[in-house]
């Protein structure tokens, strides 16, 4: 396989375009909340950061794309970025005008507010500004550190996520699941059901979810064999997670770094080209 | 050469410090606070996903209102964007008011009832509420947060937060 970073890393920003691309268009789907609706009220937190206070706050308000329909046309830019680096990616290069316009428009509404962003969007966010710094710097070793960077983080990410939950005696015996399959928001029907009817089933698959986010941080620093079976499964969780709990732009936000994840094997393992 | 080794060290200096705070900001112990200050522009993540106590009731929004006749209507339930699409796993878009909202709530009955109208959560679930057309909501109203399951087949309810009355036009929740 080859060892060379901007391959991967060209991949890493080509899947994270499309699932900011997704986001986007989410986003600009709910055009009216955010004129009027529930996300129009999310206050931007610039009184939180003193360096932003004071003078400058009114300034930064109106720069932060605060007001509808400002709001709208730094999503609409970003999702333009999105495709310029999506286009460039698939040939052979990654843009940096489109990394940059992604981030100065990403600026801009992170500091208007959160917009109801999730973990899946602090990934893609993460991946694209890591991404930008890599590209303008375009070197190879700079290309691998920042391929190292995704691999660490998507590893703290299952990391954290496996430890909190393990420590849990609810999550273990399959409790907070079925408790969380009995929500609207993330629940499913029938899911619900069948893991009513079997405790023990639902104790078993709260484990395997638990133990697979725990395995899956191991992913990076493996062998490449083990690498990618963790990545497979990985996958798998993704994608169920998505079907079940509509969690949608989580597959393209982790799938994303999983190139850098392939990377970081390969390198540490040294496998023979 | 140099140009080569101070950009990867200014790189690896930025993506390190990144990384760091990451970590911390997992750390239950280590409050967010100074790690917010330190990033507005929230690019610091948090990983605890669904952890460690996920999320087991739904919340719902109801609002009453004084009719022409001067007496309260029954509650109206206006939760934003209540369901999920069919094709939810790859077009999800109602997951951000649902999460706002959501968050709203949590920071209302996590907040202390005497200052209560300086809490953030209150002012988004205000807003929404003063925002429905005077002409269907009339102007005085009250609203209340519930929790529930529905997807249980006994339904669960219990009101958790009832707010004062307000009056459309009259509050300025900024």
């Amino acid at each position: 396989m080859s060892h060379d970073p901007f391959l991967y890393f060209r991949a890493s920003v080509l899947i994270a375009s499309i699932g900011c691309g997704i986001a986007d268009l989410e986003l600009l789907s709910l055009f009216g909340s955010l004129k009027d609706g529930i996300l129009a009220h999310e206050r931007p937190h610039i009184s939180e950061h003193p360096p932003l206070r004071h003078d400058s706050r009114a300034f930064w308000m109106y720069l932060g794309a605060y007001h509808y329909p400002l709001t709208l046309a730094a999503i609409a830019i970003r999702l333009a970025a999105s495709l310029l680096i999506a286009s460039s990616a698939l040939r052979g290069s990654v843009s940096v005008m489109g990394l940059s316009i992604f981030v100065a428009a990403s600026i801009l509404l992170q500091l208007r507010g959160g917009l109801g962003n999730n973990g899946s969007d602090d990934m893609l966010l993460l991946i694209m500004f890591t991404s930008f710094l890599a590209r303008l710097l375009n070197t190879s070793l700079c290309t691998s550190i920042a391929l190292f960077f995704l691999s660490a983080q998507v590893s703290l990410a299952y990391l954290v996520s496996g430890l909190v939950k393990v420590s849990q005696t609810p999550w273990r015996n399959g409790i907070s699941m079925i408790d969380l399959m009995s929500t609207e928001t993330f629940g499913h029907r029938g899911l619900l059901v069948l893991l009513r009817s079997s405790p023990r089933g639902a104790a078993l698959i709260a484990t395997i979810f638990v133990f697979g986010e725990l395995f899956g941080s191991f992913a990076p620093w493996l062998p490449l064999t083990y690498a990618v079976s963790l990545l497979c499964g990985a996958l798998a969780f993704h994608l169920a997670t998505a079907l079940v709990m509509g969690l949608n732009t989580f597959v393209p936000a982790f799938v994303a770094t999983y190139p850098a994840v392939i990377y970081t094997s390969l390198v540490l393992y040294r496998h023979p080209r | 050469m140099r140009t080569v080794r101070i950009k990867e060290c200014f790189l690896f200096a930025v993506l390190g410090t990144w990384l760091v705070l990451s970590a911390l900001r997992q750390i239950q112990r280590v409050k967010p606070s100074w790690i917010r200050r330190l990033d507005p522009f929230r690019l610091v993540p948090n990983w605890r996903f669904f952890g460690p106590n996920p999320l087991t009731w739904d919340y719902r929004l109801y609002l009453r209102f004084v009719d022409a006749s001067g007496a309260w209507s029954k509650w109206t339930d206006i939760t934003p964007n209540k369901n999920r699409g069919k094709l939810a796993f790859i077009w999800n878009p109602q997951r951000r008011p649902r999460k706002v909202f959501f968050s709203a709530c949590r920071r209302i009955l996590a907040y202390r009832k005497s200052d209560i109208r300086q809490c953030s959560g209150h002012k988004v679930i205000i807003e929404h509420v003063l925002a429905k057309p005077r002409s269907q909501f009339g102007s005085r109203r009250q609203f209340e947060i519930a929790r529930c399951r529905v997807l249980t087949r006994r339904e669960e309810r219990e009101v958790l937060f009832r707010s004062e009355e307000y009056v459309y036009g009259a509050v300025d929740p900024t």
